[in-house]
């Protein structure tokens, strides 16, 4: 890890394919967060700077549309990557027309998530 | 017993939707964590508690695959409830299967589910049908009441046949919108009156009452 590492928010409800998934990123150099529903990735937003938040669809609570939503209205210029469990790309375009940078399906490939990451974020 | 074949097919259409994303999520949880066993393996000597870590990663990945073989089992068996149009039904273990297929759908929109203990009676009708009108008259309180509650399903034996109600005791009866406004209130009228099933609201708490004959 150093000072220019990737600081990644990961929010799911699925806790341990978020703390599994951050432990792989941090190994790969990246610094992960991990928030467990929409209202705590809003909190950890608003108290700490991140380079990308990483979102799932479906969660408890908020949504995740509804957390997409929050989370552009506070910080307009943050990337989000959305991750979803739905056969189809539906959900992930109508994010994308709410500002997200793109969209993966799960079970996901680490690969192609860093991929887009690095795009996202413009970093290496 | 019938209901609408519409009704039917929103219901076994939402019911595997849920579990295929629950099963989405399992499988991403074990690939994650297959991947996480292949990272401490590739780091050889230099991972700290390498047993240790591989032990922990084998007991989630035990964990993931239990949790879905209680989804395909269920969904199984669910399926297979389809093979005859009346039968007996033994509505304790319908219903638990329906809250384990439905569980997700139930969290996401801030409820919990559980039967009241107890004996459930034998009912002879379709079953289908009978889960689809169960699964209605749950996804309509949970659109129509505040969330983070217990909807609580109980049944009573009468001479006629069973009576199955769907309440949520933490709230009172006075907070709850008149029923017309609720989302499946025509399609549970509908499949009451297609099931000669007299349907009424519970009394003391805000609910669903369904009484068989």
């Amino acid at each position: 890890m150093n000072s220019n590492s990737i600081k990644v928010l990961l929010i799911d409800d699925e806790v341990e394919f978020t703390s599994t998934l951050a432990e792989r990123l941090e190994i790969r150099g990246f610094i992960a967060v991990t928030a467990s529903d929409g209202e705590i990735g809003i909190q950890a937003i608003m108290n700490q700077d991140f380079d990308i938040a990483v979102l799932d669809l479906m969660m408890p609570g908020l949504s995740g549309l509804e957390t997409l939503k929050q989370i552009k209205n506070m910080n307009p210029s943050l990337p989000v990557i959305l991750l979803t469990g739905h056969g189809s790309t539906k959900e992930g375009m109508e994010g994308m027309r709410l500002g997200a940078e793109d969209y993966l399906m799960k079970p996901l490939d680490i690969n192609d998530l860093i991929k887009k990451i690095t795009l996202a974020t413009g970093k290496e | 017993m019938k209901s609408n074949l519409n009704d039917k097919t929103f219901f076994m259409g939402r019911v595997t939707a849920s579990v295929s994303h629950d099963l989405q999520n399992v499988l991403a949880i074990i690939r994650e964590t297959a991947g996480l066993m292949q990272d401490f393996l590739m780091k050889g000597n230099n991972c700290h508690d390498l047993d240790e870590k591989l032990e922990k990663s084998l007991s989630s990945i035990k964990n993931q695959v239990n949790r879905g073989v209680a989804l395909t089992s269920g969904l199984n068996r669910f399926a297979h409830t389809a093979d005859h149009r009346l039968c007996p039904i033994d509505i304790r273990d319908t219903l638990e299967r329906l809250i384990l297929l439905t569980e997700r759908m139930a969290k996401n929109k801030g409820f919990t589910v559980i039967l009241a203990p107890g004996a459930f009676p034998l009912l002879n009708h379709d079953p289908i049908a009978f889960q689809t009108l169960c699964f209605l008259c749950l996804e309509a309180l949970e659109n129509t009441l505040p969330t983070g509650n217990t909807l609580v399903i109980s049944a009573k034996n009468h001479n006629t046949g069973p009576t199955l109600l769907f309440t949520c005791p933490d709230l009172s009866v006075d907070t709850t919108p008149s029923p017309t406004s609720w989302v499946h209130w025509t399609s549970i009228e509908d499949a009451c009156r297609l099931s000669q099933v007299t349907l009424s609201l519970t009394d003391s708490h805000p609910g669903i009452c369904l009484r068989f004959s």
